[in-house]
């Protein structure tokens, strides 16, 4: 399986965009040159000069500094957020499969109505009525509202696992030897079920990247002064005709992202598609 | 969804019945989000009069505020009188402007955002379905690697990059479109783009494996045996059951629509529910949030029995109702 993935020049690329953002956003008051909101008043909207990389925006920040400041929100909001909604999501998930029952009732009724209603709508409802005043509680805030919209895809997807697995011989077999159901679980059924876990991970760190961007492009996600890409998006548009620059570069920061999440968890979708191995 | 079963018996159809089987089932859905909806305004900090005071200070038009909008009454009478309201299609005033009942705004803005989804769906049909039938002809080809290639691009490009480029581009640039406005045809054209561009990605990827697994099939080795062309195998048999699945995603896709009209309606200007909802949420008036949040469940609700009809219609395997 891994050899297949190994040989995948786009799982490598991927993984590249990856990991050189992480290390930007990892290491970027050492890579930024100048804080991500210090102002310069004598450039404004300037392009690519000595000091400025990649030039300023219409405060006078600068870009490059901005940019690199803004993986990390994206970054650390996609990891954080997607290793919550999966412990909510696996924990409920094991549950409703293992123990069945009102669980199982209980988790799918919650779960379709949550599927009922567009989940990013919620979150941006939830943000926007919530609207955190400080730059901190407005971090926390979309932590929760995307953790919160996003994890029953995820329980539905270990419920469905579970209740395929624990029918097993093995399974069974342990069972019938009295090995206790939390070994059974994390010795038998999770390892059983990591890889398509981890594939739903990949994409989905993409779409928390995107709902992200989204919340903050409409003004109620990560609050100024702190970059996010989506907001630098939204701050360019008036200048779209005059400084095209401000916009391309949070643009293809957040597609070159969100694409490289989404085609490492194709591409491990394929290393572990049997149909697909030669 | 789960409603309907695939039956070995033959049952005569019943339409009506489920239908109507689903509206009930509809209720319990809409109450929640009315809670969840309404309740969400009482997690806010600070009150919603404070908004409608401005500047005053007055403690006696502050009284009478509030009596107005029947915010002095316990939280649960209030929600009563919500849902006691909703249902005779009355969502209550706007916070920020007293003079507008919620229900005629939204009267008045739903069918430009009706339009624009409605546009965006045929568009992505247009070009998603065909799309992915080529790449499932072609597999593992290169116009095949195109295709998918040119899906996971487009499901990456969020509204608010691929707006401004193809504004900046046919607008600005080339001046073929107008950027922003909404006021005939050649202004529907870039936005309804925009907003077909996920969901006619995802379509071309749901037909390709979808097209795939059907010329899998073993009908479909018997109809080639039978010594018919390969492409009369592809339109008389192949091609209507791969739609099957792509109907679901096409229902799917609406949530997706909702969303994505408060950004491309924010970036053209589009007086549209989305650009309301979004001025409404900075402006944290809820009565206007309430209301948007029961019309987009509600619409939830009436897509996906429409999609489940049409899909039992299609496949003559589904009947409706409990047949097991």
């Amino acid at each position: 399986m891994l050899d297949r993935l190994r040989k995948s020049p786009v799982a490598w690329l991927s993984a590249l965009v990856i990991v050189s953002m992480a290390a930007g956003a990892l290491f970027a008051p050492w890579l930024a040159g100048h804080p991500y909101d210090a102002v310069s008043r004598d450039h404004v909207l300037a392009g690519p000069m000595p000091g400025h990389l990649l030039g300023t925006d219409h405060q006078g920040q600068d870009l490059w500094a901005r940019l690199l400041y803004g993986a990390r929100v994206s970054l650390s909001i996609g990891i954080i957020v997607e290793v919550i909604m999966a412990c909510i999501g696996i924990t409920l998930g094991l549950l409703a499969g293992y123990r069945g029952g009102w669980w199982d009732i209980g988790l799918m009724r919650i779960t379709d109505a949550m599927f009922a209603f567009p989940d990013i709508l919620f979150a941006i409802m939830l943000v926007g009525i919530l609207r955190p005043a400080s730059a901190f509680a407005s971090f926390l805030t979309v932590f929760v509202a995307l953790a919160l919209v996003n994890w029953p895809g995820m329980a539905r997807l270990v419920r469905g696992q579970t209740l395929a697995l624990r029918e097993k011989e093995y399974v069974e077999a342990a069972r019938a030897v009295g090995v206790p159901s939390g070994r059974i679980i994390l010795r038998h059924l999770l390892p059983n079920m990591a890889s398509p876990i981890l594939v739903a991970a990949t994409v989905d760190i993409a779409n928390v990247v995107l709902a992200e961007a989204t919340l903050s492009f409409l003004g109620i996600g990560i609050q100024p002064p702190y970059p996010s890409w989506g907001r630098m998006i939204a701050d360019a548009l008036p200048y779209l005709r005059s400084a095209p620059a401000l916009l391309f570069y949070p643009s293809a920061a957040l597609a070159a992202l969100v694409l490289a999440f989404n085609f490492l968890g194709d591409a491990v979708r394929d290393s572990l598609d049997p149909r697909l191995r030669s | 969804m789960g409603l309907i079963r695939a039956g070995a018996v033959w049952y005569p159809p019943t339409v009506l019945p489920y239908i109507g089987n689903r509206l009930l089932l509809a209720i319990p859905t809409l109450l929640g989000v009315s809670v969840v909806a309404f309740f969400l305004g009482f997690l806010a900090p600070g009150s919603p009069i404070d908004l409608l005071m401005g500047q005053h200070g007055d403690p006696s038009v502050r009284r009478r505020l509030e009596h107005e909008y029947g915010l002095d009454l316990p939280p649960l009478e209030q929600y009563r009188r919500f849902v006691v309201h909703a249902v005779r299609g009355d969502l209550g005033k706007s916070f920020a402007n007293r003079d507008r009942p919620v229900s005629q705004m939204i009267g008045e803005q739903f069918p430009t955002t009706a339009l624009l989804a409605t546009l965006s769906i045929i568009t992505a049909v247009g070009f998603g379905i065909p799309a992915g039938v080529i790449a499932a002809l072609h597999r593992n080809r290169l116009i095949d690697r195109v295709v998918m290639g040119g899906v996971l691009l487009l499901v990456s490009t969020p509204p608010f990059v691929l707006a401004p480029l193809l504004m900046l581009a046919f607008a600005l640039k080339l001046g073929w479109l107008p950027d922003s406005g909404w006021e005939g045809p050649s202004y529907w054209v870039l936005p309804a783009l925009v907003l077909a561009a996920r969901p006619a990605a995802l379509m071309a990827r749901l037909m390709r494996s979808s097209m795939l697994d059907v010329l899998g099939q073993d009908y479909i080795r018997t109809a080639m045996a039978k010594g018919l062309s390969r492409g009369q195998v592809i339109r008389r048999h192949a091609l209507k059951n791969a739609f099957l699945p792509v109907l679901t995603a096409i229902g799917s896709s609406f949530g997706y629509l909702l969303t994505g009209s408060f950004v491309v309606e924010t970036i053209f200007g589009i007086p549209g529910i989305g650009y309301e909802s979004v001025h409404s949420i900075l402006a944290r008036d809820y009565p206007v949030i309430q209301g948007v949040a029961l019309l987009v469940a509600a619409l939830f609700v009436v897509v996906n029995l429409v999609v489940d009809v049409l899909y039992a219609l299609v496949d003559p395997r589904i009947r409706y109702g409990g047949a097991r």
